[in-house]
């Protein structure tokens, strides 16, 4: 399978796309802007998800676990045009690499590198910003999840005073309140002391970052994604260790969404070889010996990074070909 | 993403007991799972201006206000000396001015190995004797010297299950109650169980002990009456809500008074356990209903004090707070005095419930626990084991210090 197929869509549909989302931010902002940033907030986002948590928990008979991962689905399956929509620009983003190597390597001048840059972008049609929009709105939702969770899953008094006020008047939604505790081997208002759901945690997020990583230009830029792709892991792990269990069954739901999701951008250019460490380059000095083009296809459908650096030294020709042919397939 | 969630902090228990009093000490939980012995009385007025300790209960001029530059604190509290000069301030001739109110002891002492976690104390503690019985969230119930703070068990009872209720006393049997619905019966004298009844769902309200009858509410919307002593049914059936029961029951008129999530308060016969009456209002009944003179007082999440008619269940008037009430309305002397969660407190007239005051009391600090009413005044838990003394009559307050 060709690696430019699948990124097609970004490229094709950036007007209805952009509209969507700025639809939706200036939405969101309005509201925030009319109702006060803490009306707001509960009225749209906090108390529609405890709710809903609720109301799962009632259709799922009680059972409060498959109710977070049900509810985690379902999430996910609401948001999934921005996850998409951000899995396109990564996919964008790597194939102009080659490309915005180039642009590194021969403009010294940053202004001008960055007009060459920006030049690039809209050559390709690829919004630099379509990576981060998605992930902010996606951000704003789980941080809203999250404290819909504090409130539900911490099944302590306090909190369940806290949810009193934030219940919508209809009883059906009370019927399990206060929530079954107890969900395998987890009590999802306590950290799990068996350590199996940190460790879940943090090797789904693994995964899940080496497959969504936004390529990195520079060899700087390189060795800080690599960083970020070990000390994110740990990070949550340490975090995971002192929260409520049923936030770890969240995000470990939504770090496994997240993974098939980008098998269903990135496709069949997905292999085990993009889970593995890939160490920081610093730019070749004399060009490599060209690889034939075999081999040159069979390094662009492994791992992106590995990829990258192929191309950079001698992709230029064909990356610029697969461009053009698709343009003309437009 | 969960890192920058995590920064906003999660849930812990805090823990709501209120206060109790037993002789000239005062039990409350000054802190997030520990409990404090206090002498309720400070020094005060041309008590302080001497040196001698007035009240005689060992401590020299406690709660006397900061004179000049400096207030005495830590060691300086215990003697009877001016310690200012030897601190290099200039020497106030007042004795342990500035010093709290005397905390006798404290459980856990933090000396204990392995180290002693609470977490948090939900029921109000009992005194018996010189005794004090209470449960911590973390599943132990403990039973200490009241003159001393010590453990009187050889062990605490480890019910491996969080406790929420208060616990319930008789002569014979400390009655302990837990999340996972367990309804234990313990020796009061070593804490060695002598029976236990399934209820099979938690129970967060505390056990009400009535005529040899035990009355217990579980979170499936279930009352039992138990037989005090045998832990048989008296009823054939219990009683059930539609949604889980979490006030603590009270007696009114020969009825159980039980509330919970069904945003009800049932009125149970005691005799047949059949429902007589139920008031229904917008939010949950969390809160200990008051019963006095023909009135039930029951506070609601609702943020509404209702007065009700004990026999038929009518409302006569209410009132409504500017927050949810889950604290328990107390009567000191003619005023009826309710604090809702942020810790605005109200004194109102029992009969009418127009507020007595020209403005409520801010205390400024949530309020979850139950008060106490201690020699006219209202003592008042707040968050994080603040307690307040406020004279009801006048409305105003003063933040008791504790050491």
């Amino acid at each position: 399978m060709s690696r430019s197929a699948p990124a097609a869509p970004a490229v094709a549909r950036p007007q209805l796309g952009n509209l969507l989302m700025i639809s939706v931010i200036v939405g969101i902002i309005g509201a925030f802007f009319v109702m006060g940033l803490g009306v707001a907030w509960n009225t749209l986002l906090m108390n529609p998800l405890i709710n809903a948590l609720l109301l799962l928990t009632n259709i799922v008979g009680g059972q409060f676990g498959l109710a977070i991962i049900l509810f985690t689905v379902l999430l996910r399956i609401v948001t999934i045009p921005f996850t998409l929509r951000q899995l396109r620009s990564t996919r964008a983003m790597q194939d102009l690499q080659p490309r915005m190597q180039e642009v590194q390597k021969k403009y010294k001048d940053p202004k001008r590198r960055q007009e060459e840059t920006m030049k690039l972008y809209k050559e390709a049609g690829v919004n630099p910003l379509g990576c981060f929009m998605p992930m902010a709105i996606q951000m704003l939702v789980f941080i809203a999840l999250y404290r819909a969770l504090a409130f539900v899953v911490g099944g302590i008094p306090e909190s369940l005073v806290g949810l009193s006020q934030r219940v919508y008047p209809w009883s059906y939604l009370t019927l399990s309140v206060p929530l079954e505790q107890s969900f395998l081997w987890l009590e999802l208002g306590r950290p799990d002391t068996t350590f199996i759901l940190p460790l879940l945690v943090g090797v789904s997020t693994y995964v899940q970052t080496r497959l969504s990583a936004t390529p990195a230009t520079t060899p700087q830029q390189q060795q800080q994604q690599q960083m970020m792709t070990w000390m994110m892991p740990l990070v949550l792990v340490w975090i995971t260790l002192s929260l409520p269990s049923g936030v770890g069954v969240y995000w470990v739901v939504s770090n496994v969404f997240s993974v098939f999701a980008s098998y269903f951008v990135y496709g069949g250019s997905m292999t085990w070889r993009n889970l593995l460490p890939t160490t920081p380059s610093t730019p070749p000095k004399q060009p490599r010996p060209k690889a034939p083009p075999d081999v040159q296809e069979e390094a662009e459908a492994s791992a992106p990074t590995e990829a990258i650096e192929v191309r950079s030294a001698h992709g230029k020709r064909k990356r610029r070909g697969k461009r053009k042919n698709r343009r003309r397939g437009d | 993403m969960l890192a920058a969630a995590g920064c906003m902090g999660f849930n812990n228990p805090e823990g709501w007991a209120g206060p109790e009093v037993a002789g000239d000490l005062l039990i409350a939980s000054t802190d997030k799972g520990e409990l404090s012995a206090l002498d309720p009385n400070a020094e005060s007025g041309p008590q302080c201006d001497n040196s001698t300790d007035d009240d005689q209960d060992g401590w020299v001029n406690e709660g006397c206000p900061q004179v000049g530059t400096k207030a005495e604190k830590g060691e300086e509290c215990d003697n009877d000396t001016s310690d200012d000069t030897a601190n290099g301030a200039a020497d106030d001739d007042k004795v342990n001015d500035g010093c709290p109110h005397s905390s006798l002891w404290k459980f856990p002492t933090g000396d204990e190995e392995p180290e002693l976690d609470l977490e948090a104390i939900y029921g109000t503690p009992i005194i018996s004797g010189d005794t004090v019985f209470f449960a911590a969230y973390s599943g132990d119930v403990y039973a200490l010297s009241l003159e001393t703070g010590e453990p009187l068990w050889g062990q605490p009872f480890d019910t491996d299950s969080a406790i929420i209720a208060g616990v319930a006393l008789a002569e014979t049997a400390l009655y302990v109650a837990d999340d996972d619905g367990l309804l234990r019966v313990l020796d009061p004298q070593t804490g060695r169980q002598t029976d236990v009844f399934d209820a099979g769902a938690s129970i967060w309200a505390a056990p009400l002990l009535a005529d040899g009858v035990l009355y217990v509410a579980s979170v499936d919307g279930r009352l039992y009456a138990l037989d005090a002593e045998t832990l048989e049914l008296v009823w054939d059936e219990p009683f059930e809500a539609e949604q889980g029961l979490v006030s603590d029951p009270v007696l009114a008129a020969g009825t159980v008074l039980v509330g919970g999530i069904d945003r009800e308060l049932h009125a149970v016969d005691v005799e047949t356990g059949d429902e007589r009456w139920s008031f229904a209002a917008d939010n949950w009944f969390w809160g200990r209903p008051l019963v006095e003179d023909g009135s039930v007082y029951a506070p609601n999440l609702d943020g509404r004090l209702y007065a009700i008619s004990s026999e038929s269940g009518v409302e006569r008037w209410s009132f409504k707070a500017d927050e949810p009430l889950r604290s328990a309305p107390v009567l000191a002397g003619d005023i009826l005095v309710i604090a809702d969660r942020e810790g605005n407190v109200y004194g109102l007239d029992p009969d009418t419930g127009a507020l007595n005051w020209p403005a409520p009391a801010a205390l400024e600090k949530a309020v979850l626990a139950n008060p106490l009413v201690l020699n006219g005044e209202v003592v008042i838990s707040a968050e994080g084991g603040d307690l307040f003394r406020l004279d009801a009559g006048a409305g105003s307050f003063d933040e008791v210090e504790t050491r």
